[in-house]
């Protein structure tokens, strides 16, 4: 915990954008949808955070009224691999990036966003698109994986397609295959190679002296 | 006297030397078998290491650069797609790559005029494999260390590449001058044909390297092929005998003139002869100067004649699977095959070739027809329809016509010109002619590799590229048409006088 803290405050310290103290500061939880679901998962809240129950995994964030004019970037200080709902809503100068929004939140199902910020991928990401009213805002619901929906998005050879959050993918290398652009397959026999090769080479060139240069005459 | 220097050419308990002595035109021994053998195998693995470079450079493209741009879906994650190591894009990485193929062209060819120098100073083993041997290091460093550490520097390859041309130039001229110290001018257009299939022979073994380990990741079709080398190099080391005199037979063409002398074998005083022998011959290694090799009867033309011919050849080989691809959008991996049909008709024409230039006695009678008829071919292959079959078919006929002379240019009638009757028996010329000859036909190849691309993009049309070649064969003959007309006026003597004689004698019966 205290871990999470320090490297908090070095991540506020260094993203100017994201101006509240830490990542789940000192002011309760607000939003109502992040509270109800917390308790519905049997989750413990500290502020802002909802965490898996006693762990450090964040289940869910209440991000509502910070003032954001970007999405933090919340990879870089926790795992995001459990975070199921965000809350963005009330932050009017929210605007969206495509790049990086939302990278890496694989079981993100939940998305709770300002008006004027559309769900990253519309319908190709999302399963249910809906308005909110109190506060006013989208919710954008379970996750689409966008791999199965397009084949054209890993069309390098040997990679496959992988969902990493919404409308993000990885093109990993296919198993077998590794190293910079998935172009290697295998492991280079060294030993075998090298014994072959060196012990050939002794055995011609004994061979070859023997018959050859054996009879050269040195003058 | 005489026989103390006969005796002193041999070991007394050695019966395979006393064998070349004999006056018998063909009398090839074990030496010769292993010579041809170790020649062609080396040069063949010099040429594989090109290929594999030509092979691997796709993936090397892939490897220097970051996955061409798509600005929507960006690949990710960046450090398996988007490393910008060299280039942005493949395509930089491409025409890096076609830079690096000219570099190498001109270095090679300055080194050939060099190595061909050094080749006569000093032991033709020596020089061709330490050539290996830094050959292999080259590449190592090249294609292996610079991957493995991670070096991608425009500079390191450069530099290396320069180096490489520079090193693999000492192959050819000294695997020719052993190749013609031991083969004489007796049936040397027939084995020198066979034997100059090694080039060929080297591309294949090279494309089949470059397949086969080019999944382990790039650096080890290179690693492979040094290696190789190397073991090639320790084998020649102590294989090579650069020749006949060094185990104490005497070269073809003077042995037929010698008259062959009972031995004596006289084991004490051998040593004592070889000491009068030492002193007795001018010096067995008397180099010849550069400038006098160019003015050698002959040398100055075939150069210029090679250079235009090579320019073609080469064009032919790095260009017709990409012609061929644009042209009929051909699969790659299809114009990569049928292009090697041209080497095929290559390898069959130097054979043939050499065959009947053997059966004449005289070579450029042989070559000038030759190269003449493929100026018609040039003019039909540039009009072909979109056929595999025919365009197979003439394919392998240009190969003839235009690899064919190429080939016996570059191997047995420069062996010719560095051993002919101008130059004293102690004369080493042979070397440093081959560089001279190779050296300047390399250098319009370089040229070519220069000129096509820039003459493709100015025309925007192929058939201008094959007028510029149909110029070069044209300029080609021009060269050696004095050349020509000499060996026609010897050849129609010959049968005048063959035919008198034989009138002659229908008189004489009579």
């Amino acid at each position: 915990m205290i871990k999470l803290i320090l490297i908090s405050s070095f991540f506020v310290f260094i993203n100017g954008d994201f101006e509240t103290e830490s990542l789940c500061g000192d002011h309760n939880a607000t939003s109502k949808s992040i509270i109800d679901y917390c308790i519905s998962q049997n989750g413990s809240l500290k502020f802002r955070c909802c965490f898996l129950s006693n762990s450090s995994n964040i289940l869910a964030i209440d991000l509502t009224e910070m003032k954001l004019n970007k999405v933090p970037d919340l990879k870089e200080f926790t795992d995001l691999t459990n975070l199921t709902m965000v809350d963005l809503r009330l932050n009017p100068q929210l605007e969206s990036s495509t790049q990086d929004d939302f990278f890496g939140m694989l079981s993100l199902d939940y998305l709770y966003l300002p008006e004027q910020y559309p769900c990253p991928g519309e319908k190709h990401a999302w399963q249910s698109i809906n308005q909110t009213i109190d506060p006013k805002g989208i919710l954008c619901m379970y996750q689409k994986d966008v791999c199965i929906n397009s084949t054209n998005f890993c069309v390098e050879p040997n990679s496959y397609c992988a969902t990493n959050g919404p409308n993000h993918f990885f093109c990993l290398c296919k198993t077998g295959y590794y190293g910079y652009k998935c172009l290697r397959h295998g492991q280079f026999p060294m030993g075998k190679f090298f014994g072959i090769s060196i012990t050939t080479t002794i055995v011609l060139s004994i061979f070859f002296f023997w018959t050859q240069r054996r009879h050269v005459k040195k003058d | 006297m005489s026989a103390n220097i006969n005796s002193s050419q041999e070991t007394a308990n050695n019966v395979d030397v006393r064998l070349p002595q004999r006056p018998s035109k063909h009398r090839y021994t074990l030496y010769h078998l292993s010579t041809f053998i170790l020649t062609f195998v080396s040069y063949a693995m010099l040429h594989a290491a090109r290929k594999v470079f030509s092979n691997v450079k796709s993936t090397m493209a892939e490897e220097w650069s970051a996955v061409a741009n798509e600005t929507l879906n960006p690949i990710k994650p960046d450090q398996i797609w988007n490393q910008t190591r060299l280039f942005r894009s493949p395509g930089d990485a491409t025409i890096f790559l076609g830079v690096l193929d000219a570099v190498f062209m001109f270095s090679y060819s300055f080194g050939l005029f060099v190595s061909g120098i050094m080749g006569d100073r000093f032991d033709l083993r020596i020089v061709l494999c330490l050539g290996m041997v830094i050959t292999a290091v080259v590449i190592f460093l090249f294609g292996v260390v610079s991957e493995w550490l991670h070096i991608y520097s425009v500079a390191w390859y450069v530099c290396f590449w320069i180096l490489n041309g520079l090193a693999q130039s000492t192959g050819w001229p000294c695997v020719v001058a052993i190749m013609g110290n031991w083969f004489g001018k007796e049936g040397r257009g027939f084995i020198f044909g066979v034997w100059s299939a090694c080039a060929s022979i080297g591309n294949i073994f090279g494309a089949a390297l470059a397949a086969a380990f080019l999944s382990y990741g790039y650096e080890y079709p290179f690693l492979v092929c040094a290696v190789l080398l190397i073991c090639c190099a320790a084998i020649c080391f102590f294989a090579i005998i650069p020749s006949p005199e060094d185990v104490g037979a005497k070269e073809v063409e003077i042995s037929v003139e010698e008259t062959p002398t009972t031995t004596v074998d006289d084991q004490e005083t051998s040593e004592e002869t070889e000491l009068v022998v030492t002193t007795q011959e001018p010096t067995t290694n008397r180099p010849i100067t550069f400038f006098r090799a160019w003015l050698l009867p002959g040398v100055a033309m075939y150069s210029l004649c090679y250079a235009c011919l090579k320019l073609v050849n080469y064009s032919f080989f790095f260009w017709l699977p990409f012609y061929l691809h644009s042209k009929f959008s051909w699969q790659e991996s299809d114009a990569d095959l049928l292009s090697t049909l041209y080497d095929v008709g290559g390898i069959i024409g130097g054979i043939v070739g050499g065959l009947l230039s053997d059966f004449v006695g005289l070579r450029s009678i042989v070559v000038v027809p030759a190269l003449l008829i493929a100026i018609p071919i040039l003019f039909i292959f540039s009009n072909l329809a979109n056929n595999k079959a025919i365009n197979g078919v003439v394919m392998t006929v240009t190969g003839v016509f235009i690899g064919g002379p190429a080939n016996m240019i570059s191997a047995a009638i420069t062996a010719d010109l560095g051993r002919q009757e101008v130059l004293a028996a102690s004369d080493q010329a042979l070397s440093t002619v081959t560089g001279i000859v190779d050296g300047t036909g390399s250098f319009g190849a370089a040229i070519g590799q220069v000129l096509i691309p820039i003459i493709e993009k100015h025309w925007h049309d192929w058939r201008f590229v094959f007028y510029f070649f149909v110029l070069m064969m044209f300029i080609t003959c021009c060269c050696i048409l004095p050349l020509f007309v000499r060996e026609c006026k010897i050849v129609i003597n010959k049968i005048k006088s063959r035919y008198s004689a034989n009138r002659q004698r229908a008189y004489d019966t009579l």
